[in-house]
């Protein structure tokens, strides 16, 4: 009986859809069979691609796919020249222009909700070691608006606050001062030095480099002249620190790596930690004032307007 | 090019001026007045208002925040005179123009009156902190300025004889006894009434020739920063923009309530400008767009990137869009007494359609056109709601 119900099997029947198939175990050895023979059919053509030496084809990935984004002008072209010349006047005069123009050194205070867990602690702690001419202070039950009075007092520059929920960091909140913005950025897969096996002692003085990369729309460089406004313009490559803000997916990976040279093999990239994620969930202009304030963008309670497409990004 | 008149206007806080010729989706001219050369974040375009030139052609008068003021001209695309005055201390907030006529407003509470062709300036002082400062010429010919800020409740004045004739009164404190604080961000004429929006979400409309001091009408927008309203198409409503990006009808009717609320604010709606003759609110924001929405069916007409931050919008009373077709076509009572040659059309369009059958039945039915109507009416989303507002 088996054997009649195999040669039957290896009849093949064109069938625009298995699904109309009812036995399940039937569908499934049917799809498992088709999806064998697209794959030699795609191995084959890939083969005869290959022969004749024509360029391998392009994935489709999310980001090959992304939606055109209007705030990305081409500056090929020419009805966009005035446009690009507009937003280079916006850029170059905007908050972060005098820090651009090196006309005064940044000065961070670090801090964090009330009572730090450990692990907020010390993530806070690392990050006063890569982020030169920086301080953390415990913030002593006080608001973020007089925390922000006193910092404009005591010439800081920035202030980044570290909160936390269910005893791990969540969240980060970064104010420019003394005229904003300020940006608040959802902190996630924070793994502090401890967690990658390193030591924070690997963490030298010397003022880092910093990369900043695939910040593509004006949403995304204005995110990106933000979080580089908190590092010192010039780094003292002698350190060999580097600092990377990658936006992948309007996530921003942040990774701190420390060049090694070697005379013999390839120069090499030794992670240093910590390492963590951020995802902005908005911009507000002026400082710190969540209920009366303007913002720039804003996704908090509308998602389904904002992240309408999966492939549509905003930095 | 040059021959499409301008319609809309911008300012942004980069502190250039655009203008804008609206007149359908795809054909959209955008000119910025002046080129972008000395675009500055540090002075932007803070005010923008309507003016009568002494020929009583319509002018439109553009503030800056370093006391520069123009006079442009919609005929002719440019500016026609530049001013430069000394309006006091502090950031111009809200320029005026009345015939010969030009009010400033400055941040420090100054309010400078300055008559074309005598040099003398009259001065009132309407408190600190003044955020907005707007006119409004009665058809009796008086002219009426009113301005408020924070801390600073809504007071009217007259023009001719610069003495205060209206100071609004704060509302009684709420249910546990405290002050509601006062943060007066805009204001808006209605008729003979005056409507205002606060930080803290109120649209309040006051009625000065009333004996009441306090608002008549107060309405909570919940959880919003409102910073801008418009008066519209509707009487007696309004429409609001709040801080965080949303913008809402409010009925100011009896007891008044928030209504519709119209999508796609990334940001900040900063200015709003509505339409009087015809349902088309312009409004702009802080993400760097001008949007176009309809009132009663709430779509976005136009979404247009515009590079720099908008501080800014302004459209004329009788401003009106083209609209896809289907918002044209909702008189059925018109089909059905339409043309031979206009069904004969529907039918062929019919035929193309892969329905055999239905094809048959409507060249069977050709002489009875009545098939087609209902088609038509499925088509027109909206149409409901644009009607039930023609009828009343």
């Amino acid at each position: 009986m088996g054997r009649i119900k195999k040669e039957k099997d290896e009849e093949e029947v064109y069938r625009p859809s298995l699904n109309d198939i009812k036995n399940k175990s039937i569908r499934h050895k049917l799809a498992v069979k088709e999806r064998v023979r697209k794959k030699k059919e795609k191995k084959e053509i890939r083969k005869q691609r290959k022969e004749e030496g024509a360029e391998p084809g392009v994935p489709h990935t999310i980001e090959s796919l992304r939606e055109p984004d209007e705030t990305v002008l081409d500056p090929n072209d020419p009805r966009n020249d005035e446009r690009i010349e507009e937003t280079q006047i916006d850029l170059q005069t905007d908050e972060f222009s005098s820090y651009f123009n090196m006309e005064y050194e940044p000065k961070v205070l670090i801090t964090f909700c009330d009572n730090p867990t450990t692990k907020t602690r010390i993530f806070g702690v690392e990050l006063c070691r890569i982020i030169p001419n920086s301080m953390f202070r415990y913030r002593g039950r006080s608001t973020i608006k007089k925390i922000v009075k006193r910092a404009v007092d005591k010439k800081f520059t920035d202030i980044l606050i570290i909160n936390e929920d269910q005893r791990k960091p969540n969240g980060l909140l970064l104010i420019h001062l003394p005229e904003g913005p300020t940006a608040f950025f959802r902190l996630s897969n924070v793994k502090i030095t401890k967690d990658l096996n390193k030591s924070h002692k690997e963490i030298n003085s010397h003022r880092p480099e910093v990369i900043l990369n695939n910040f593509t729309t004006r949403l995304g460089s204005r995110v990106a002249r933000m979080l580089a406004s908190i590092f010192h313009y010039s780094p003292e490559f002698k350190g060999r620190r580097v600092v990377t803000f990658h936006n992948q997916r309007d996530y921003i990976f942040f990774r701190h790596h420390r060049y090694e040279f070697s005379p013999t093999a390839k120069p090499k990239l030794r992670e240093l930690g910590p390492r963590f994620t951020l995802r902005l969930e908005y911009i507000q202009e002026g400082t710190f004032d969540t209920k009366l304030g303007e913002y720039e963008w804003i996704k908090s309670g509308r998602r389904r307007q904002v992240e309408f497409s999966r492939r549509k990004f905003n930095l | 090019m040059k021959n499409r008149p301008f319609n809309v206007f911008v300012g942004t806080a980069s502190g250039l001026f655009k203008s804008i010729n609206a007149v359908e989706k795809e054909e959209l001219l955008v000119v910025n007045v002046d080129g972008v050369k000395g675009g500055t974040n540090r002075n932007p375009v803070t005010s923008l208002s309507w003016a009568t030139g002494v020929d009583n052609g319509t002018q439109v008068i553009v503030g800056w925040a370093n006391h520069t003021v123009k006079i442009f001209s919609p005929q002719l695309g440019k500016f026609i005179k530049t001013e430069d005055r000394k309006c006091g201390d502090g950031a111009l907030v809200s320029v005026a123009k009345h015939q010969g006529t030009m009010v400033t407003a400055v941040d420090s509470g100054v309010v400078k009156i300055w008559k074309e062709g005598n040099s003398s300036e009259n001065k009132i002082v309407t408190g600190t902190h003044l955020e907005k400062m707007r006119c409004k010429a009665s058809p009796g010919g008086g002219v009426t300025i009113a301005t408020s800020g924070k801390e600073n409740d809504l007071k009217l004045w007259d023009l001719a004889t610069m003495k205060q004739t209206f100071n609004a009164k704060n509302v009684r404190h709420d249910e546990l006894e405290l002050r509601v604080p006062v943060w007066v961000t805009d204001i808006a004429f209605l008729q003979e009434k005056v409507a205002v929006t606060t930080k803290h979400g109120h649209v309040r409309l006051y009625d000065p020739l009333s004996s009441m001091r306090r608002p008549v009408v107060n309405v909570q927008v919940p959880e919003q920063a409102l910073c801008s309203i418009s008066p519209c198409f509707k009487d007696f409503h309004v429409v609001v923009g709040s801080g965080s990006g949303q913008m809402n009808l409010v009925d100011l009717r009896s007891k008044g309530v928030a209504m519709n609320k119209y999508k796609g604010f990334l940001g900040c709606v900063k200015s709003i400008s509505a339409s009087v003759d015809h349902p088309y609110i312009a409004s702009v924001s802080t993400d760097r767009h001008f949007r176009l929405h309809h009132l009663e069916t709430k779509d976005v007409l136009v979404k247009e990137y515009m590079q720099s931050k908008l501080t800014g919008v302004l459209v004329a009373d009788d401003f009106t869009f083209k609209q896809p077709e289907y918002y044209e076509d909702d008189d059925d009572v018109q089909l059905i007494s339409a043309p031979e040659g206009g069904i004969k059309e529907i039918v062929e369009v019919k035929k193309e359609e892969p329905l055999p059958a239905l094809v048959e039945s409507l060249k069977k039915d050709k002489e009875e056109p009545l098939a087609a109507p209902p088609e038509k009416r499925s088509r027109s989303g909206g149409a409901s709601a644009k009607k039930k507002h023609k009828n009343s």
